[in-house]
């Protein structure tokens, strides 16, 4: 384990220089992690950007105007009328699951 | 498991030294060192999860969320698979990485109860929960790095991590050449990160030497639920470093025949969830009363849930 020696002469560089940030062995040198690696990601947050991307692909597939498509056979063009047309049926998609949400609660300081 | 870190990244030296001469039987292992694809791969399968509600922006930082829960769910069981004790030295705010190993188990739970990770990110959050999973923090007497381990320690904390303290290293010497008005200035910073994180251990290099952290009274710091004369329960939390977060407190239920099963505490923008024992949740949550680092939530029971004549019985 190093300790804070070897870290030239100190007094020669001034005290504005944090020793902390300080080259050789001991130091600190470098930035904290939070700075490195970030802001707390929240997993919930990452989940809704997985259905983002989704429905994104969704909108470039040009799926997303089958909405206003009555007649899938007057619809070549769309992705999704093609697809039912193969099928033969249409099939609605399931209805999400909704999770539940925190309640926040008033804060009273004491 | 003993998980050793540091606010900065040259720090972890320092962690590592304190944590060894804190546990000398244990093996030290990085926490990068284990292979994460096969993991990462059934997360990424697991994500599909209908019922997301938020959006965000950063792919990054979702990968590299799920990166690091699955580094770390390859870590525990990887100790959990040794006799002796393991020391993983995480590069990243250990908080941070925690979290998102239990949201993704809170949601794995509510929406995917029957998948193969479910029970394997569970058997982490139990751990978590007994106390079993330490935690030892560097940090260097500057007072950006000890706001930021002040912030830390408390979301650990609320995560559950048992503490086992948090060394300042390094410290400047005389027989560096350090002047007087640094070498007290940085004495200074420890004294004040004691009294932010009262209850935890906080020790500082003395002659280049790390010192050793013994483990911390597990019993001291758990949730206390009373009773008061007019039939409310009152949770009450003490978590140090609180004081000095952006603090919400909130109830989440991941069943909905309850009111709540889980009281939900935000500290800087991390959330943790604090399980609730059958009698809250059968009750309803009214405020948090916040005085200093605890935080008391009253708990009034739901009739709907709970007749009052058989409230004893359930007791």
């Amino acid at each position: 384990m190093n300790d804070a020696s070897g870290q030239g002469d100190p007094m020669d560089e001034g005290i504005e220089r944090p020793w902390w940030l300080s080259s050789g062995s001991g130091d600190a040198g470098g930035k904290a992690n939070s700075e490195d690696f970030g802001a707390s990601w929240d997993m919930t947050s990452m989940l809704g950007m997985v259905s983002s991307l989704a429905g994104q692909w969704w909108a470039s597939s040009g799926a997303s105007d089958h909405a206003a498509h009555d007649d899938p056979a007057e619809h070549p063009e769309c992705i999704v009328c093609k697809g039912l047309l193969a099928l033969g049926s249409a099939t609605r998609p399931p209805e999400p699951e909704v999770l539940p949400t925190v309640r926040w609660l008033p804060i009273r300081r004491a | 498991m003993l998980l050793a870190s540091s606010v900065t990244p040259s720090g972890s030296a320092w962690a590592v030294s304190a944590a060894r001469a804190s546990v000398p039987s244990a093996q030290v292992v990085e926490l990068t060192d284990f292979d994460e694809r096969d993991v990462v791969r059934a997360l990424a399968a697991a994500v599909g999860v209908p019922g997301a509600t938020r959006v965000a922006d950063d792919l990054s930082g979702a990968l590299s969320a799920i990166r690091r829960t699955a580094t770390l769910m390859a870590a525990f069981e990887f100790a959990e698979s040794k006799h002796d004790p393991t020391i993983v030295v995480v590069d990243a705010a250990v908080p941070d990485v925690v979290a998102d190993l239990c949201s993704l188990s809170a949601l794995l739970r509510a929406s995917a109860p029957e998948f193969e990770l479910t029970d394997r990110l569970q058997s982490i959050c139990d751990a978590i929960a007994k106390g079993r999973v330490e935690w030892l923090l560097a940090v260097p007497p500057e007072s950006a790095a000890i706001e930021t381990a002040t912030v830390q320690v408390a979301q650990g904390c609320a995560l559950g991590l048992s503490m086992r303290g948090v060394l300042v290293a390094p410290m400047p010497r005389k027989a560096d050449g350090w002047p007087t008005g640094i070498r007290r200035a940085a004495r200074e910073l420890v004294e004040d990160l004691q009294d932010r994180l009262f209850g935890i251990a906080v020790k500082r290099v003395r002659g280049g030497r790390v010192c050793s952290f013994s483990s911390p009274d597990l019993d001291s710091r758990s949730p206390i639920v009373t009773e008061d004369s007019g039939g409310m329960f009152l949770l009450s939390c003490t978590i140090p470093g609180a004081r000095y977060c952006d603090l919400e407190v909130g109830v989440w239920s991941e069943e909905p025949s309850y009111p709540g099963t889980h009281l939900v505490l935000r500290l800087d923008g991390l959330t943790a969830r604090m399980e609730l024992d059958s009698t809250l949740r059968r009750c309803v949550a009214v405020e948090a009363v916040v005085a200093g680092d605890t935080i008391t939530v009253p708990f009034a029971p739901d009739p709907g849930q709970w007749p009052a004549a058989s409230k004893e019985e359930n007791r």
